[in-house]
């Protein structure tokens, strides 16, 4: 019999053997052997081989991008003129000069971590509640990930019209529970337009929570909740020391998964505000549109999005650390 | 024992790069081959088979334009055999972005509509042709409606884009409105008049005299304050490149749009944009808005009772009235087939294509050609029931300019417009609380920086 360690080892020492000469070939001990090592080392290790296409893919999808915005931000490019040139740290300079720019980064972090905040709560209830029902489950969840399911410039808008002044019905409603005495521009006022932004994000995105937590949820052995019970331990007892040691992995990936995409959200805010009022949800890739799209100043655009990838490879690296830290204890 | 299912995946370097090599070959045979099958039509990329292939790019959305343009193509084919004219629709918001990827990556249309600011950048960043052969084709200058390409389609000397079709903004109100609070407009109102007839309309909380749009996601409001402002005499900046918020008339002209905002304008008019206007109007809760025919036209198709309750006048006048043109435009991108791009610039004003096309919506486009001033055009049902407002934008298109181009078009308008620097100070006013003067000096030093980058830029 034959053991799967036999045949890789004899594929390996088959390997290892020189190759035959080509027949009828001359003989050319010297001009060959500078490679054969190589060939030998790839002979052993052919799986680098396999490799390779995909880390070029990589290199040319992800790489090559990162590289041309990083090289574009040291340059004055701009769409409107045909010719560009090296300007050095220049745009970095403007850019961090720009009280713009800082205030663009409180507003971004204001409006990531509140929005995922908020969606990780609702989603983690919203688990919670749907893992404890026993029939329709599956419609349930169908319809709470609705949001999740339409197109962002869809939901903008309708939550435009629902948060309007004089024909939302938001307004409506709470006029009727006696909550407002008069209409508000939820959009429209500097110190409602970033929680109306927030509330509606974290109404898109806890459903995409909810699912991944759920899934989590069904991973915990039910014995762990049985054993408990049986030593008396009430709900939130079992919450602690079971339901979130079990999904702890699950909502470290999350947290930085959703992160980084609210972070880079650009669509809910841009339809919704443009920014306004006042620059009041002028989050940092608004700032980068307006800069690079509406001016053509792509050179400056450039060092923007550069600043951006810092500031998101300080939040995750930490977000990283933190939950290190978790695992180490 | 080992089976064929689990036999232990074994593969050498020779072996790969076997399998690569003859992979690659295969693929390449399927190429050679496919390009051998290849009629040469309109899905070939480059070469000879792009020669009767004509890209051409519009901002028609509408079904009733979009189908007509698809006619005017068809006719094309067919008077050009061999020849495949592929429309694209790119709305006017995504153009911006667009045309500079294309240009990067090679694939500008042949033939585009544009509006005048953003063809100067085309122009700048080395994108276009020149229209004068077009031009020359149709007949010269002499053409198009009396001054009207000096104003919007001069630049260096050359005619960089020509106007497809016209409008001018006109201030629509609600007749039923205002006859109810007792109030009247002539048809070149003051704007005295003005702000008194959206007071007396304004009754909170859903019904408002003028309901501003200010968000900074569009031009709307500095569109707005530039008619405003010309209608004081003034400018936002000279031919020189010099910022002029700071002047007078711009600040008497941002004193009445912020009095308007105080007491007859709403809350959410710093979200709402020039989209909103028709639903504005629909649904009552502003009286006036400045509009171009199009808003009429629609709402004739749409909604005919409020259709019905609408009428318009100029746009305020201080010293003069404060007319934008819109002008929306063809040019030439560089794209693959210059010579049939021209013929097919031209077929676009022909007798056959031209006023028909005018007529797919009534009242939304007015003739940029001085020839399609006709009986023909003013025939039209909708047209002739709304003579007034008709007369009103040709009267327009002659007393105005597109705006920013007081001298002509210059690099400086669509850079200005789209820093949303006037957005931005109508905002601190009305709803951050600062006052005109402090908001003005602020937009005045945001455009210089603008104004600033672009003169360094040409030198």
């Amino acid at each position: 019999m034959t053991s799967r360690l036999d045949s890789a080892e004899r594929i390996d020492s088959r390997s290892e053997e020189p190759a035959p000469a080509l027949a009828g070939a001359p003989p050319s001990p010297g001009s060959r052997r500078w490679y054969r090592p190589i060939l030998r080392w790839l002979d052993r290790r052919t799986h680098v081989l396999l490799v390779i296409p995909g880390v070029a893919l990589l290199l040319g999808i992800v790489a090559y991008p990162v590289g041309f915005n990083v090289w574009n931000s040291f340059t004055d490019r701009n769409l409107s003129f045909p010719t560009s040139a090296w300007v050095g740290l220049a745009n970095y300079e403007r850019v961090l000069t720009d009280a713009a720019f800082f205030s663009a980064i409180t507003r971004t972090l204001v409006w990531t971590f509140t929005s995922v905040a908020g969606q990780l709560l609702l989603g983690f209830i919203g688990a919670i509640a749907l893992q404890a029902v026993r029939r329709g489950q599956g419609p349930l969840r169908l319809g709470l990930i609705i949001p999740w399911a339409f197109p962002s410039i869809v939901l903008a808008y309708s939550w435009k019209f629902m948060l309007d002044p004089i024909v939302g019905v938001v307004n409506d409603v709470f006029m009727r529970l006696g909550l407002i005495d008069q209409p508000v521009a939820w959009l429209g006022t500097e110190s409602t337009a970033m929680p109306a932004v927030v509330a509606m994000n974290i109404w898109f995105g806890f459903p995409f929570m909810m699912v991944a937590l759920l899934a989590g949820l069904q991973t915990i052995p039910v014995e762990h909740y049985e054993s408990a019970r049986v030593d008396g331990a009430n709900f939130w007892q079992e919450l602690r020391h079971i339901t979130l040691p079990g999904l702890r992995h699950v909502i470290g990936a999350l947290v930085v998964l959703r992160s980084i995409w609210v972070f880079n959200n650009f669509d809910f805010v841009y339809l919704t505000t443009g920014g306004g009022p006042i620059r009041a949800t002028e989050t940092l890739p608004v700032y980068a549109f307006q800069i690079g799209w509406t001016n053509y100043d792509i050179g400056r655009m450039a060092a923007v999005s550069v600043a951006m990838l810092g500031v998101l490879v300080v939040i995750v690296a930490v977000y990283l650390k933190v939950l290190r830290v978790d695992k180490e204890d | 024992m080992s089976t064929p299912a689990n036999k232990p995946l074994s593969m050498s370097r020779r072996g790969f790069m076997r399998g690569v090599l003859g992979t690659a070959a295969g693929t390449g045979m399927l190429g050679a081959l496919s390009a051998c099958g290849d009629d040469g039509g309109s899905s070939s990329s480059s070469g000879e088979g792009d020669s009767g292939r004509l890209v051409f790019w519009h901002n028609y959305t509408q079904e009733a334009r979009v189908n007509f343009m698809r006619e005017v193509a068809d006719r094309f084919e067919e008077s050009h055999p061999g020849t495949t004219v592929e429309i694209e629709v790119v709305p006017f918001p995504q153009f911006p972005t667009k045309w500079p990827a294309a240009q990067t990556a090679g694939n500008l249309p042949d033939v585009t509509t544009v509006l005048p600011e953003h063809a100067v950048s085309m122009w700048q960043a080395g994108a276009l042709h020149p229209m004068d052969p077009v031009l020359e084709e149709l007949g010269g200058s002499s053409a198009f409606v009396p001054g009207l390409l000096d104003k919007a389609a001069a630049y260096e000397d050359q005619h960089i884009l020509l106007p497809h079709y016209v409008h001018n903004r006109l201030l629509a109100h609600r007749t039923d409105i205002l006859a109810d609070a007792g109030v009247s407009l002539p048809e070149r109102p003051t704007w005295d008049e003005v702000l008194t007839a959206a007071q007396a309309t304004t009754k909170e909380p859903d019904q408002f005299g003028w309901m501003l749009k200010l968000s900074a996601a569009d031009t709307g409001g500095g569109y707005l304050l530039w008619m405003l402002t010309h209608s004081a005499g003034g400018r936002f900046f000279d031919a020189d490149g010099t910022a002029m918020l700071d002047t007078p008339e711009v600040k008497r002209a941002t004193e009445f749009l912020v009095e308007i905002g105080h007491t007859a304008s709403g809350p959410g008019q710093v979200n709402y944009n020039i989209n909103d206007n028709f639903s504005l109007i629909n649904a009552g809760t502003t009286v006036l808005a400045e509009v171009s025919g199009a808003e009429i036209g629609i709402a004739a198709v749409d909604a005919p009772d409020i259709a019905d309750k609408l009428a318009t006048t100029f746009m305020p006048t201080d010293v003069r009235p404060g007319n934008l043109i819109g002008a929306v435009s063809l040019a030439l991108p560089k794209g693959k087939n210059p010579t049939l791009a021209q013929e097919f610039a031209a077929f676009l004003y022909a007798e056959e294509n031209y006023v028909p096309f005018l007529h797919t919506i009534p009242l939304f486009m007015f003739p940029a050609l001085a020839s399609a001033n006709s009986p023909e055009f003013f025939a039209e049902p909708t047209i002739a029931k709304y003579e007034a407002t008709a007369q009103q934008t040709l009267a327009g298109v002659e007393e105005g300019s597109p705006p920013g181009f007081e001298d002509g078009p210059n690099p400086y308008t669509g850079p200005v417009f789209n820093s949303h620097a006037i957005e931005q100070m109508l905002q601190n006013i009305l709803v951050g609380g600062a006052d005109v003067d402090s908001a003005l000096a602020t937009a005045n030093q945001t455009v210089q920086a603008t104004l600033d980058d672009i003169s360094s830029r040409l030198g």
